[in-house]
């Protein structure tokens, strides 16, 4: 009787096929990730990835079975570490999201098209009106980036890990992601979900260091009467052009990720392709954005997350968010000094990029202490370049990575 | 590999990076001036 109820509930079964800790471990992702689905309903964190992130990692801890085959317990999700092609083959043929990430993940798909959704609905103006700014602050804004690399070593990480750590200080989920499909793969699942879950967390934590580093007058400069030249389509579309060839040229490790962001900025400047940009926009970016928020959360499963390593990448990850922070703002600091108190230093936190998150904490915080202050359109150029500049670091990485 | 290394390595894809931004900037001026012509 017993043997038949077993046959019947075997997820329940599982519970005492795997160790206790294992156990355990199952039931606290499957609360960790109705955690996340609440976050993500209360529009708390990022509802477009925390909602399929949150509802696959209840669902994969919660749907174990008995696999004769894998020589186990295991999900009929998908199954990451198949490299070998018979057993890839068999896998595209068991689990059910075995091809997305076979072809959109492991060669880095999903990233180009997330990027060419990002790039579609990018304002480039900003960036074009003041780019010595926007790449000054953008470059400052990348000191996690840079700082973290030598502690992760420091924390016994080789340095290909290390460097796919360090892409977290970059603040771009697409970016990241890529970079640790190159660099990682061991590490690639919590790296990209830990650089997700902390550029939401971002808009929590940000407030308390702008306070803390930016003198409360210096909060409320207003940059309105500051005049922008008007940049016309024409020029945003050769900017889209000039800039990835140059940086293609210059990183080919990272050709397809920026051809993928110049490519939708492109098509957003030219009113011939309207309707490639309501493609990009609705059909590519969201479904995108739903299978690669499903499949992380897949990916979370009780055997990949629950390791030593993981905790030393969430420490280092929030580290990294963290320097460039105060990079960013620092940046702010000397810009706002330099231009004689023209430029509202929290338009340096802007440039951590991570579009458009940073620049809405930016305006957040200059609103409380001005309420007439509208620098939110002088953070986007900032922001635009923080993607850029985080696409040469990482490329930087990538390149000396398969190098050495 | 020593984190002394890994600082030395950081620092100098720092120092890139500054360069090519600082370089992208200018051809963002030039395009500007070059189209609005």
């Amino acid at each position: 009787m017993l043997d038949q109820l077993v046959g019947l509930f075997p997820g329940i079964h599982t519970f005492f096929l795997v160790p206790g800790v294992m156990a355990f471990g199952r039931i606290f992702l499957i609360l960790l990730g109705g955690f996340l689905l609440y976050l993500g309903y209360k529009e708390i964190l990022d509802p477009l990835l925390m909602v399929p992130m949150g509802f696959a990692m209840c669902m994969v801890n919660a749907g174990m079975l008995v696999l004769p085959g894998a020589g186990g317990v295991g999900t009929l999700f998908l199954s990451p570490l198949t490299s070998h092609v018979k057993a890839l083959m068999d896998a595209l043929q068991v689990y059910f999201l075995q091809p997305i990430y076979t072809f959109t993940f492991t060669n880095g798909l999903i990233a180009c098209l997330v990027f060419m959704g990002i790039g579609v609905i990018t304002d480039v103006d900003f960036l074009i009106a003041r780019p010595m700014l926007s790449f000054f602050l953008a470059v400052m804004a990348e000191m996690g980036t840079i700082l973290t690399l030598p502690i992760a070593v420091a924390f016994g990480f080789p340095f290909k890990e290390a460097a796919a750590i360090a892409s977290v200080g970059g603040a771009d989920g697409p970016i990241v992601l890529y970079t640790s499909l190159m660099l990682a793969k061991r590490l690639f699942v919590p790296i990209t979900v830990v650089a997700y879950v902390y550029l939401s967390v971002a808009y929590a934590i940000y407030p308390y260091i702008i306070k803390m580093m930016i003198p409360k007058p210096l909060r409320g400069i207003t940059m309105e009467e500051q005049e922008l030249p008007v940049i016309s389509p024409a020029q945003k579309f050769a900017f889209a052009v000039v800039a990835g060839v140059v940086l293609c040229l210059l990183f080919p490790v990272a050709a397809p990720l920026i051809a993928s962001f110049f490519f939708g900025v492109g098509v957003k400047e030219t009113a011939a392709l309207k309707r490639f940009q309501e493609f990009l926009n609705d059909v590519v970016l969201s479904g995108s954005t739903v299978f690669l928020g499903f499949t992380l959360g897949a990916l979370l499963s009780v055997d990949t997350i629950f390791s030593k390593s993981v905790f030393f990448v969430m420490l280092l990850g929030m580290i990294a968010l963290i320097l460039s922070a105060v990079g960013g703002l620092a940046g702010g600091l000397l810009v706002t000094y330099f231009s004689k108190r023209q430029v509202n230093p929290l338009v340096g936190i802007a440039a951590v990029s991570c579009i458009p998150t940073t620049a809405k904490v930016a305006q957040k915080c200059a609103m409380e202490v001005e309420p007439e202050a509208m620098i939110l359109p002088h953070c986007i150029g900032p922001s635009v370049a923080g993607v850029i500049t985080t696409a040469i670091i990482c490329s930087c990485y990538i390149s000396y990575g398969l190098l050495h | 590999m020593s984190w002394v290394e890994a600082l030395k390595i950081a620092l100098g894809i720092y120092g890139v990076t500054f360069v090519v931004a600082m370089f992208v900037g200018v051809v963002v001026i030039g395009i500007r001036k070059v189209i609005s012509m």
